[in-house]
């Protein structure tokens, strides 16, 4: 996952519950904040850059192996990310312009340089080159192991972000000892300067409130069916022990009536409408008076017909079917 | 065979007619007790027999000596196998569809309604005479062999739906003892039929006709001795099904 430097936290791993992305944006856009919002879920990440207000870059990433998504498919990405995820966490860091600008670089710069092997090529010409053509953007230097970048700006170093620290350094710290490492690669993203990029707001491109609004109502669909397949299994489910219940029921009826009990609760079953008669004892009422009507035709005593009664009931009452 | 004196021809006090009488007393009384808090059919039942008892309480009645009263046992004797034929067949039904419907009241508010009916058809037609009174009894007895012929049917096929049931085997004496009433009607018929019976020999006499009973003496006995015995018969049968009913309704509220 990408690490940046966290500047200055105005919230950390917040909650996303509640939180609606266009009101987020808008906020930020009143507040004409500088820097970047990081949204993160189960398997990916979300930035959204923002230089005085306006957002300049955002990128999202799912998994290892998908390409990074910028523009519209990126903020489609993370409404559907917020509406559906329930683990995602909001963190917002300031950051100066300058800083801002070399992050839009390292997101969405023009790459001079990509995975090229330091041992390969002129170091020294080539950071004569950027402070020759006063170049904006982020020079990464990483082996497997290890990463560095530095943030340049009118071609002078901004700052330095290292491995294990947080913040942007003024002192190169370990990065010219990286570059010495066998096997050490480098990256060189270039963009504009921050008035060039200023004049590009993605907020006034994307409709949010479409995309948002589409997102929720993916997500209404999709709990909607999740809802309707769960009530599919439950009834099917119900239905099953409808079904042996009846059963059970009818078995009783054999075992106190004869094979009449079994004839005749089929019958009154029906005529009650069917086995969710047998759900409670409320709605099974009228079926219990019709099999003592019957019982009492088959010349069976009243004390059996009670005893009869009884078992129904408790069969009715432990299968717990509503 | 002797004639009777018309006033007194109806009171015999034959040892086997009381034992029958008694048989069907019981009979009622435990077919009454059966239709209490039950369903329509065995109301229908249960009354029927009751009103057999009725019927046949002519042979101790002491009022027979008023024709339009013999008249009135006779109209509840047909009555009684209508209603019995009734419920037997409505029982058919209930084992065929499992329909239990009707109200009790129908069947007493109907029988109540036939008897009210007649009462008031006899009393607003003249007084009826021997002869006719013995016409009203060819009528009963060829409706009980009717309806009997139809009920050994119909108990046959319930007993055939019921047979793993105890009440199947109820079912089956119901049978032997509609087959045994159908004789015992069926002989009497018979014997009215020809004019073999003493009413009808007294009716022949007193208009001074000849009657070749003689003639066919042994076969005139032989069905004096069948109304005899399957009268008594049916009437214990009868008495010994609902005896068995009820120790089914008693014994099966033990068991588990």
């Amino acid at each position: 996952m990408f690490r940046l430097p966290k500047g200055k936290p105005l919230y950390e791993n917040m909650g996303l519950n509640g939180l609606q992305l266009p009101d987020i944006t808008a906020k930020l856009s009143f507040a004409k904040f500088t820097g970047y919002v990081h949204f993160v879920f189960s398997t990916s990440y979300v930035i959204l850059v923002f230089e005085f207000g306006q957002l300049v870059s955002l990128m999202s990433k799912e998994g290892e192996k998908p390409p990074q998504k910028d523009g519209f498919e990126a903020m489609r990405d993370l409404a559907r990310l917020i509406t559906s995820s329930e683990n995602g966490v909001i963190s917002v860091y300031q950051l100066s312009p300058d800083l801002t600008m070399c992050i839009h670089a390292l997101l969405q710069g023009e790459a001079l340089y990509r995975s090229q092997e330091l041992a390969l090529i002129d170091i020294k010409a080539f950071l004569a080159r950027i402070k020759d053509n006063l170049m904006n953007g982020c020079l990464r230097i990483y082996t497997d192991e290890r990463l560095a970048m530095i943030f340049y700006k009118d071609g002078a170093p901004l700052g330095f972000f290292n491995d294990g620290s947080e913040t942007i350094e003024t002192t190169p710290g370990d990065s010219q000892h990286i570059a010495k490492l066998a096997g050490a690669k480098l990256d060189f993203f270039t963009t504009v300067n921050t008035e060039e990029l200023m004049s590009q707001n993605l907020l006034d491109v994307i409709n949010l409130d479409q995309i948002w609004e589409v997102a929720q109502n993916s997500r209404k669909a999709a709990l909607h069916k999740l809802s309707e397949e769960q009530q599919g299994r439950q009834r099917l489910e119900r239905e099953e022990r409808l079904s042996a219940l009846a059963g059970d029921v009818s078995a009783l009826c054999v075992e106190y009536l004869g094979d009449m009990g079994s004839k005749i609760f089929e019958k009154e079953m029906q005529t009650a409408g069917g086995n969710n008669c047998l759900r409670s004892m409320e709605e099974a009422a009228p079926l219990i008076t019709a099999l003592e009507r019957g019982a009492r035709l088959l010349m069976v005593g009243q004390s059996r017909i009670n005893k009869m009664k009884e078992s129904i009931s408790n069969a009715i009452a432990w299968a717990g079917i509503v | 065979m002797s004639t009777s004196i018309f006033n007194q021809m109806f009171l015999i006090f034959d040892p086997l007619n009381i034992i029958q009488i008694c048989c069907w007393l019981i009979a009622g009384v435990v077919s009454l007790y059966f239709s209490v808090g039950n369903a329509r059919l065995w109301t229908s039942i249960s009354f029927g027999f009751f009103l057999l008892m009725i019927g046949q309480s002519y042979l101790i009645n002491p009022l027979v000596k008023y024709h339009l009263v013999i008249a009135m046992h006779h109209v509840c004797s047909v009555l009684s196998i209508m209603l019995i034929s009734h419920g037997i067949f409505e029982y058919y039904l209930f084992c065929r569809t499992l329909e239990i419907s009707g109200k009790k009241q129908t069947v007493y508010i109907a029988t109540a309604g036939i008897l009210i009916f007649f009462l008031c058809f006899l009393l607003v037609n003249p007084n009826p005479s021997p002869n006719a009174i013995r016409n009203y009894q060819i009528i009963a007895n060829a409706i009980w062999v009717i309806l009997c012929i139809a009920n050994i049917e119909l108990c046959r096929k319930i007993y055939l739906s019921l047979r793993n049931s105890s009440i199947g085997k109820g079912f089956l004496g119901f049978a032997v003892a509609f087959a045994l009433i159908m004789f015992w009607k069926g002989a009497f018929l018979y014997q009215q039929i020809y004019q073999w019976d003493r009413l009808g020999q007294d009716i022949y006499y007193i208009s001074g006709q000849y009657l070749d009973i003689d003639d066919y003496a042994d076969i005139v006995k032989f069905t004096y001795h069948i109304i005899s015995y399957t009268g008594i018969l049916a009437s214990m049968t009868v008495v010994g099904t609902h005896l068995y009913f009820l120790r089914q309704l008693k014994s099966s509220g033990g068991e588990s």
